[in-house]
């Protein structure tokens, strides 16, 4: 169906009014000849059939008594009848007697496509006829009384029916390019009826969709197709303008949401900066409020201390200077890990003996390991670099946390502190410092969580080590500050090695 | 020759019978039977008890055998007898044709006379047969016989003559 797309509705009906009226006018003009064909050369044969036995009656008398001129003028009257193209009567020794041709001055002969046919037809004496292409031959003896006395033989042409339908398929032609002007101009006028309000659909489409105006609405069609096209069309034009019309308003209401809401938000948003400030303010302010007091509480109990007292009293004032101690250094975490969380410390740079302050270090924590009769090893190279630039309070606050750790969860052997270079380069060097213990051992679970802040390996450790579990997570991030890292590894029963690398 | 010498010795008290007619004869003879099929015959129709076709000869007979041989043949199923006469008052109801013989031409209007009204078909080869009342003359032309007829009289007797007949032939009326 090719011819019918791409072109407008109204085409494609006249195309097939076209089509269909068309084919309709060849096949019936075609089947008309086909059957005049058929009834002619049917009719020809009984019409030459009887004009055989016409003459053969008239010519009696001529055979009989040898009168050819008579028999002559009858066969001369067959030039009325255009379709015979030439007779010949013959007598009962084949020799022809009289003959006609349709070409004038031209005798008759028999032809030579004939010949072998009439042989038959002399030999059977029969009447028979055949047609011989569109050629009709007829062949009839003569009788007289019921005894053949002589032969007719006439030749008859279609050539008449040819004419005659050609003059035919002319005047169906003419009439042909008649009926398809009429056809033409018929379903001109009618396929409006169609067409027009299809035109019109398209129109209101059109509008709609260049004007976005959803408020139209299109004049009910007639009570067809179109019309249910149009009336629902309609319809639909209806229900976008009402969802137009809710999303509108719903998109108000989000509107006026989404301002609430931000305003609310930017309302916390400034309280909790407001509120982060005054944290931070807070502390900056405690960390001295609270030192001074506690300083002061420290200064007091060692002057006590100095003082001749019974020894009840001393162990009180010893016990007090310790917890004053305690104190002040949970203080001290608490108010570190706060600086660390707002970014407020600032790491110094300072040149110091790394060998030294290790040293110095493990002594801190001697005391502690020989109350629970641990050993100590120390193992520093003697490659370690002497001077190093860095934060060495800081440095010595991570070494303390470690160690701490190691000796307080370790029950019995060793606890080693050993440093190595790693990196040497022109500017800086990258140490690692490793603290190791025969120590209980931490799994993989609690691995992970052990530098966040507030941890300890569980909770039953702080009840009987003591401790805010604050120091690894400050180490941690003092770590980080000054560009190294803090590795664990540890197996539960096997100790603990956990690893500091430095940059300095 | 001696046959014929013979002839003239014995006189006219013998039948005139050529042993050998002539060509012509022999087609005059043959065109009689061939004019029984264009002509219809009312009595013989008619009358079914009559079991042969008379075909007579009035006159001198310059057919001989040869209008004998008709005798083998037949005629709407009645086989052909012939008769000879020498006085039409001879001629009965036997017979459906008469020859008359050009012998009788000085005669020939009060045979035809005597003949009138009767189913009998009169035929002859004398000029102006037809002219003078007889139905159907043989007129001999350069090659062949050809036919006139008085289509009153035939009429006039009842015969009805075939058209393809009437067509080869001229036709005569009497003399007024």
């Amino acid at each position: 169906m090719n011819f019918l797309t791409n072109i407008s509705i109204a085409q494609k009906l006249r195309r097939i009014v076209f089509l269909i009226t068309g084919v309709i006018l060849i096949i019936a003009s075609l089947v008309y000849v086909a059957i005049e064909v058929h009834y002619y050369r049917k009719n020809l044969v009984q019409h030459i059939s009887v004009l055989a036995d016409v003459i053969a009656t008239n010519t009696t008398a001529s055979l009989s008594f040898d009168e050819p001129k008579t028999a002559q003028k009858i066969l001369n009257s067959l030039h009325k009848e255009a379709v015979i193209t030439r007779a010949i009567l013959f007598q009962m020794d084949e020799e022809p007697f009289a003959s006609y041709s349709d070409e004038k001055e031209v005798q008759a002969t028999i032809p030579i496509e004939d010949s072998r046919w009439l042989t038959k037809a002399f030999l059977e004496k029969v009447a028979m006829n055949r047609y011989d292409n569109d050629d009709l031959d007829l062949f009839r003896p003569v009788l007289l009384d019921g005894e053949p006395i002589g032969y007719l033989y006439i030749e008859s042409n279609l050539k008449p029916l040819y004419d005659q339908i050609t003059n035919y398929l002319q005047i169906v032609t003419l009439l042909f390019f008649f009926l398809m002007l009429g056809v033409y101009l018929l379903s001109y006028y009618f396929h409006r009826s169609i067409s027009g309000p299809i035109h019109y659909l398209v129109d209101g489409m059109s509008r709609v969709s260049k004007e976005q105006d959803y408020s139209l609405r299109l004049a009910p069609g007639d009570n067809d197709e179109v019309g249910v096209i149009i009336e629902g069309f309609n319809e639909m034009l209806g229900q976008i303008e009402e969802r137009d019309k809710s999303l509108a308003s719903h998109r108000e209401e989000l509107e006026r949401r989404v301002e609430e809401r931000t305003a609310s938000l930017s309302k916390a948003k400034d309280d909790a900066e407001s509120a982060s400030w005054a944290k931070s303010e807070f502390l900056a302010t405690m960390s001295h409020e609270i030192r001074t007091p506690m300083n002061g509480v420290l200064g007091m109990t060692e002057l006590l201390l100095d003082t001749s007292l019974d020894e009840h009293a001393r162990r009180l004032a010893h016990t007090a200077h310790r917890s004053a101690e305690t104190l002040l250094s949970v203080i001290n975490d608490i108010l570190d890990f706060s600086k660390i969380e707002a970014d407020k410390l600032q790491l110094t740079h300072e040149d110091f003996n790394l060998r030294q302050l290790l040293e110095e270090t493990l002594e801190m924590v001697t005391d502690q390991a020989h109350r629970k009769e641990l050993e100590l090893l120390p193992n520093l190279p003697p490659d370690l670099p002497e001077w190093v630039s860095g934060d060495a309070a800081r440095l010595r606050q991570i070494l303390i946390n470690l160690l701490g750790n190691a000796v307080k969860f370790t029950d019995q052997g060793e606890v080693s502190l050993s440093a190595h270079v790693v990196e040497r380069n022109a500017d800086h060097y990258k140490l690692a410092i490793e603290v190791s213990d025969t120590g209980s051992g931490i799994n993989s679970a609690q691995q992970e969580i052990i530098f966040d802040a507030f941890s300890q390996a569980d909770s039953s450790t702080t009840r009987r080590h003591g401790g805010t579990g604050l120091g690894l997570a400050i180490s941690k991030r003092l770590v980080s500050l000054m560009g190294g890292r803090i590795e664990l590894d540890s197996v539960p029963g096997q100790g603990s090695r956990s690893l500091s690398a430095k940059e300095g | 020759m001696q046959l014929s010498i013979l002839l003239l010795l014995t006189g006219i008290s013998l039948p005139l019978y050529p042993a050998t007619p002539s060509t012509e004869y022999k087609l005059k003879a043959a065109l009689i039977y061939k004019l029984t099929k264009f002509i219809e015959w009312p009595e013989v129709q008619s009358d079914q008890s009559q079991s042969s076709f008379g075909i007579c000869l009035l006159g001198e007979d310059l057919f001989g055998e040869a209008l004998d041989e008709l005798e083998e043949r037949n005629v709407l199923e009645q086989s052909i007898t012939v008769y000879r006469f020498s006085q039409s008052d001879a001629i009965d109801a036997r017979c459906q044709i008469v020859f008359i013989s050009k012998s009788k031409q000085a005669f020939v209007v009060p045979i035809l006379q005597s003949l009138k009204d009767r189913p009998i078909l009169t035929l002859s080869d004398m000029a102006d047969f037809a002219k003078q009342g007889g139905m159907l003359q043989f007129t001999t032309g350069k090659k062949h016989v050809g036919f006139r007829i008085n289509l009153e009289s035939a009429k006039q007797s009842n015969f009805v003559i075939a058209a393809p007949l009437l067509d080869i032939a001229t036709i005569i009326s009497s003399k007024p």
